[in-house]
C-alpha cells in the first residue's frame, strides 16, 4: 500500500487547518504524529481516510485519488476520538454488525478480535454499561478485526490503563509486521518512541519529520 | 457491499428511537378535539371523519374578510411539527458517530447517503402508520366503523360542506397528500441539514409550514396536507392530486441536492 499526499492544505470554516502538507506512507511501517490538541492532527488522520477533502492538492491511495476516482481507502481501520457504536447492543453485536456490511470476517475473527483488545466475546453487558477504556477497547478491535491494509489510530491510548497501553503496543506491531500501513496521531511522545518507524511533529497545521 | 445492508443499519439504529412515542400521542390529542366535535352533532363516526379532521387545516385566510376565524390551527401545526422533530437529527447524529464506520466499510459516499433518504421516508411513513393506527383505536373505541366515507352530519358540521366525498377523495386528501407532504418536509429539512444546523433547518421548514396557513397554493408544501383547501371541500380549492405531485418533486429535487453536497462535504467528528 502506497499513500501520497501531495502539497495538500484544508480549510475549515475560513481556518487554514493543514497548510501545503506532502507526505508518503507505505505499508509494514508505523507512522507516528505528534503535536498539541487542535494541530491538525487528527484532520490529517480524517484526511487519509476521505472524510475530509483536500482543499488544494490530493490524496492518493495507490494513485487512485481520493474524493475523485475512490471515495474511501479500499481497506481501512479507524479509530478518531471517542468510539461510537449502537448502545443498545453488546460490543460483540455491534462488531457484528459493521462486519456484515462488508462480509470479510465472520464470528471467529470478531472473537479473535475482542479477546485481542482484551474483552470478552461472551460478555452480554450492552455498550453503554461499557467503561470509558471498554469503549476505547472496543473501537480498537473495530478498527483491527478485519485486517485492512491501512489504520488509522487517533489517540488510542485515551482511557487505557497500563496493561491495556501495553495491549495496544503489541497490537500495533503485530499489524505492522502482517504489512499494514499504522498512522498513530498520540499527544504521548513516550508511546510513539517506542512504537513508530517514522515521527512527525504537527504544529498549526505545518507537518515535519523528527528525527527518531 | 450491498446498499440493502446499510439501509438494514439505519433502519435498526434510526427507527429504534423513543421519540416515536409522540407521534400516538399527537393523534390522540387530535382525537380529543374531535370527540367533542363528533359529540356535537351525535353521528356516528369513521376513519375517514377522524383522518379528514387531523388533517383539516383552516380555510384560505382571505385579509379583506374581517370577520373570518383566522385562529392557527394549533392541532395541525402540532402535527407537521411533531413530525419534524421526531426526523430532525438522526443523519447528523448517525454521521459524528457510528455511521463513519459504516461509510468506510460501505466505501460510498452516495450508498450511505441514498440509505439515509429511505430511512426518512421509512420514519416518515412509521409515523403516519402510528398517527392511522391511533386514530383508528380511537374511532372503534368511540363506537365508530373503520371506513373510509365520511358522516354527512360531520362534513356539514365541521366543514360547511354538504358534498359527498368519495372514499377515494377521502384516502386522497386525508392519507395520501397528507403523507406526501410530512415525507417531502422531512425529506427537505433533512437535507438543509446538510447546509447547516439542524435547529436552522427545523425553523425553516416550520416558517415554510406557517406559511402555507395564509399562502394557499398547490405549489405551496403544506396546503396539500390541509383537507380545508381541497377543491372537494372548497369550491376554489386547490387541486390535491397536484399538491401531492408537487410534494413529489420537492423530495425527488431535495434527494438530489443532498447527494451533490453530499459528495464533497466533509464528515467531522461530534466535536468539531
Amino acid at each position: 500500500m502506497l499513500i501520497e499526499i501531495n502539497d495538500v492544505s484544508k480549510k475549515i470554516k475560513g481556518a487554514l487547518i493543514l497548510k501545503h502538507v506532502t507526505l508518503q506512507f507505505k505499508g509494514g511501517l508505523v507512522y507516528g504524529f505528534q503535536g498539541p490538541n487542535g494541530s491538525g492532527k487528527t484532520m490529517l488522520l480524517r484526511l487519509v481516510a476521505g472524510l475530509i477533502l483536500p482543499t488544494e492538492g490530493e490524496v492518493l491511495i495507490d494513485g487512485a485519488r481520493l474524493g475523485r476516482d475512490i471515495d474511501f481507502p479500499p481497506s481501512v481501520g479507524l479509530l478518531i476520538e471517542n468510539p461510537a457504536f449502537l448502545p443498545g447492543y453488546t460490543g460483540k453485536r455491534n462488531l457484528e454488525l459493521l462486519a456484515d456490511l462488508r462480509g470479510r470476517v465472520g464470528d471467529r475473527e470478531i472473537c479473535e478480535a475482542i479477546c485481542d483488545v482484551g474483552l470478552d466475546p461472551e460478555d452480554k453487558r450492552k455498550y453503554r454499561k461499557y467503561s470509558l477504556g471498554m469503549k476505547q477497547r472496543l473501537g480498537v478491535a473495530a478498527a483491527i478485526m478485519e485486517k485492512p491494509d491501512l489504520l488509522l489510530l487517533d489517540e488510542p491510548t485515551n482511557a487505557l490503563d497500563e496493561k491495556g497501553v501495553e495491549m495496544l503496543c503489541a497490537l500495533i506491531r503485530r499489524e505492522r509486521d502482517r504489512g499494514a500501513c499504522v498512522l498513530v496521531a498520540c499527544h504521548d511522545r513516550e508511546i510513539l518512541d517506542r512504537l513508530a518507524d517514522e515521527i512527525y511533529t504537527v504544529q498549526e497545521g505545518c507537518v515535519e519529520r523528527r528525527p527518531l | 457491499m450491498s446498499w440493502i445492508k446499510l439501509a438494514f443499519h439505519d433502519i435498526r439504529a434510526g427507527l429504534l428511537r423513543k421519540r416515536y412515542l409522540l407521534a400516538p400521542a399527537l393523534v390522540v390529542f387530535e382525537c380529543l378535539f374531535f370527540g367533542e366535535c363528533a359529540d356535537l352533532f351525535k353521528a356516528s363516526q369513521t376513519l375517514g371523519d377522524m383522518m379528514l379532521f387531523c388533517f383539516r387545516g383552516i380555510w384560505p385566510i382571505n385579509i379583506n374578510d374581517r370577520g373570518q376565524d383566522t385562529r392557527i390551527p394549533l392541532e395541525w401545526l402540532l402535527i407537521m411539527t411533531g413530525v419534524l422533530l421526531i426526523n430532525l437529527d438522526y443523519i447528523l447524529f448517525d454521521l459524528t458517530r457510528v455511521g463513519q464506520q459504516v461509510m468506510l466499510r460501505s466505501r460510498s459516499r452516495y450508498g450511505w447517503y441514498f440509505s439515509k433518504c429511505l430511512w426518512n421516508i421509512c420514519s416518515t411513513a412509521l409515523c403516519f402508520c402510528a398517527f392511522v393506527l391511533t386514530a383508528a383505536i380511537v374511532t372503534l373505541v368511540q363506537g365508530g366503523e373503520l371506513k373510509l366515507t365520511v358522516t354527512p352530519e360531520i362534513c356539514i358540521g365541521i366543514y360547511s360542506a354538504p358534498v359527498p366525498l368519495t372514499v377515494g377523495q377521502v384516502f386522497m386528501a386525508g392519507f395520501v397528500a397528507p403523507a406526501l407532504t410530512l415525507a417531502a418536509f422531512s425529506m427537505l429539512q433533512m437535507v438543509l441539514c446538510l447546509f447547516m444546523r439542524p435547529v436552522l433547518s427545523f425553523l425553516i421548514c416550520q416558517s415554510l409550514v406557517i406559511l402555507s396557513l395564509y399562502w394557499n397554493s398547490p405549489f405551496c408544501l403544506g396546503s396539500g396536507a390541509m383537507a380545508m383547501r381541497s377543491q372537494w371541500l372548497l369550491s376554489d380549492g386547490i387541486n390535491t392530486g397536484v399538491a401531492a405531485l408537487f410534494a413529489l418533486i420537492v423530495i425527488l429535487i431535495s434527494v438530489s441536492a443532498g447527494a451533490v453536497k453530499f459528495k464533497h462535504m466533509d464528515i467531522l467528528g461530534a466535536e468539531d
